[in-house]
């Protein structure tokens, strides 16, 4: 990926009318979406066919609770940043299963694009600062976690 | 010493003699021999060293608590007041314990001379003489049956008591356990209306974004056009309400009947036209789909019949609408069939927000959507599978 091309987008989500609502909030915030899945096996053969940069992945698919499988396979195997968008943050592992973070439905168009131009500046290697508060960062990528741990340091300053 | 022996006369001589023998031992003036004649404790002094251990000496107490009078006891041994209630084993330990010139302390059933029972805390131990050889038994006795009658009771109390816990343990873990599971049942329910109201508020909100979008692509519409807009997206929430009303209205919770919701919708919107001249007729079964079907097909059913009633009967002719619902092989097939439908309506139906919404959410469903242009006139043939549908949990 380089600094000219628009990183691209896999969405999987099972309501068909939210999927292309969000591929047009992920154009408004500078990505290029590629395919939609409805459910895991879709969302598995389309990311290893098109390799987006970036996948936004409901919990619940069309096949069941099957979104948590997705996203650890898209994670880990196949290295591509992963966002879940759900009403059903419980259903998340702890983990985030290899995840960046997460997106709680209902969403709003403010919030979503805010959390979207976020991921976006930091697939394009661009300083990201806070994350948006709509978009709540897996454990291990949290800088405010970080910043929590190194408080003795600037106690000390 | 088991065979019941019976004392001979001399036997019983003899035993008198000991008697007398100890009588003059220890005189009437003797303050401990008087202590033992009058105490209000059963005592006997017994002689191992004449055959089967006889009784020598019985006291005043004795007599009292066996009924038998001194001359019926002396010169026998105690067995005699055993009977068919008698411990074997208490009898058994106690006259090898005797054997061995031991003490014995004991509990064992006893009959008087009346055969009334009684129970007999016996203590039985030897006396030695200057040699160290045992040369009498002493025998204390004490009526404890109504300590017994109330170690029984208690007895029986406790095993009442330790039943009615058992019992009362077992419904204990009967209610918790079915408690924890209503609990675990709506705890579950709440989850599930919890993601439901999110899905929802989350697609009504996609409803008015496609209708925006199809707004912009148009340019500027009339008033005229956005009060139309807005109508059809009321009508659309409300048929989302609708599913929801009937969703957990029923006793069977989770389930929704297409075909029935079809049935009142079309006459719902046929008398809010107020129109008296669209017949509507129906060839209907039950068709039950799964909850998270529910709002996706609904919708469906609400845009096609909404499109006929808008479209067909448009300038005000009078027309039948028929709609047909069944199940086959697993498919869920829905038909809207109308006598009023132009060619360039159909079309415009087809290109409006409510076609984008039909196209999109088949997508969804896996339906196929056949249009059948008649003429005049029109049927749409909506097929999906419900059959092997995944339930939501």
């Amino acid at each position: 990926m380089t600094r000219t091309t628009m990183p691209t987008a896999l969405v999987v989500e099972d309501e068909v009318l939210l999927a292309i609502e969000i591929e047009a909030l992920l154009d408004e915030a500078g990505f290029e979406p590629v395919g939609h899945a409805l459910k895991s096996g879709d969302a598995i053969k389309l990311a290893r066919e098109l390799k987006p940069d970036f996948a936004l992945v409901d919990v619940h698919l069309l096949d069941g609770p099957t979104g948590v499988d997705v996203a650890r396979r898209l994670a880990l195997e196949l290295g591509i940043l992963v966002v879940f968008m759900t009403g059903n943050a419980r259903r998340v592992p702890t983990d985030f299963a290899g995840a960046y973070g997460l997106i709680e439905k209902p969403y709003t168009d403010s919030g979503l694009l805010a959390a979207l131009r976020h991921i976006q500046a930091r697939l394009s290697g661009e300083r990201t600062g806070e994350p948006p508060p709509a978009l709540e960062l897996a454990p291990r990528y949290d800088p405010r976690r970080a910043k929590a741990g190194s408080q003795s340091r600037h106690a000390a300053e | 010493m088991d065979d019941d022996h019976q004392p001979t006369a001399a036997d019983l001589s003899d035993a008198r003699a000991s008697e007398a023998r100890l009588t003059a031992e220890y005189g009437l003036r003797d303050p401990f021999a008087a202590a033992v004649r009058g105490t209000r404790m059963a005592m006997i002094i017994t002689d191992p060293t004449q055959p089967d251990n006889p009784i020598i000496f019985a006291n005043r107490a004795f007599c009292r608590l066996t009924g038998y009078a001194h001359e019926e006891l002396i010169g026998r041994n105690c067995r005699f007041l055993q009977g068919p209630g008698s411990d074997p084993a208490a009898v058994t330990a106690m006259r090898e314990n005797i054997a061995r010139g031991h003490d014995v302390t004991v509990e064992i059933l006893n009959y008087r001379k009346d055969g009334t029972p009684f129970w007999n805390a016996l203590y039985v131990s030897p006396v030695h003489d200057e040699k160290g050889a045992v040369r009498y038994f002493f025998g204390s006795q004490i009526d404890v049956s109504e300590k017994k009658e109330t170690e029984r009771r208690l007895r029986e109390a406790n095993g009442f008591l330790t039943r009615a816990r058992d019992f009362l343990e077992q419904e204990v873990g009967i209610r918790t356990e079915e408690l924890t599971r209503t609990l675990t049942a709506k705890t579950a329910l709440v989850h599930e209306l919890d993601h439901r109201v999110k899905n929802n508020l989350q697609l009504m909100a996609a409803l008015v974004g496609l209708e925006m979008r199809k707004g912009q692509e148009a340019g500027a519409g009339s008033g005229a056009g956005e009060q139309r807009t807005l109508g059809r997206l009321r009508e659309r929430l409300q048929a989302l309400g609708t599913v929801h009303r009937k969703l957990y209205n029923r006793d069977e919770i989770g389930t929704f009947d297409a075909a029935e919701f079809a049935q009142n919708l079309a006459r719902d919107l046929i008398a809010k036209t107020g129109r008296e001249d669209i017949a509507l007729g129906f060839d209907v079964e039950p068709v039950i789909v799964p909850a998270d079907k529910a709002a996706p097909i609904a919708l469906i059913l609400n845009e096609l019949i909404i499109d006929a009633l808008h479209h067909a009967f448009v300038d005000g002719h009078p027309g039948r609408l028929k709609l047909t619902m069944r199940r086959l092989n697993g498919h869920f097939i829905f038909e809207v069939e109308d006598d009023g439908f132009s060619e360039r309506e159909r079309e415009e139906a087809r290109q409006s927000s409510g076609g984008a919404i039909i196209d999109l959410l088949a997508r969804q469903l896996e339906a196929e959507v056949e249009w059948h242009p008649g003429n005049p006139g029109s049927l749409v043939r909506v097929t999906l599978p419900v059959g092997s549908s995944v339930t939501r949990p």
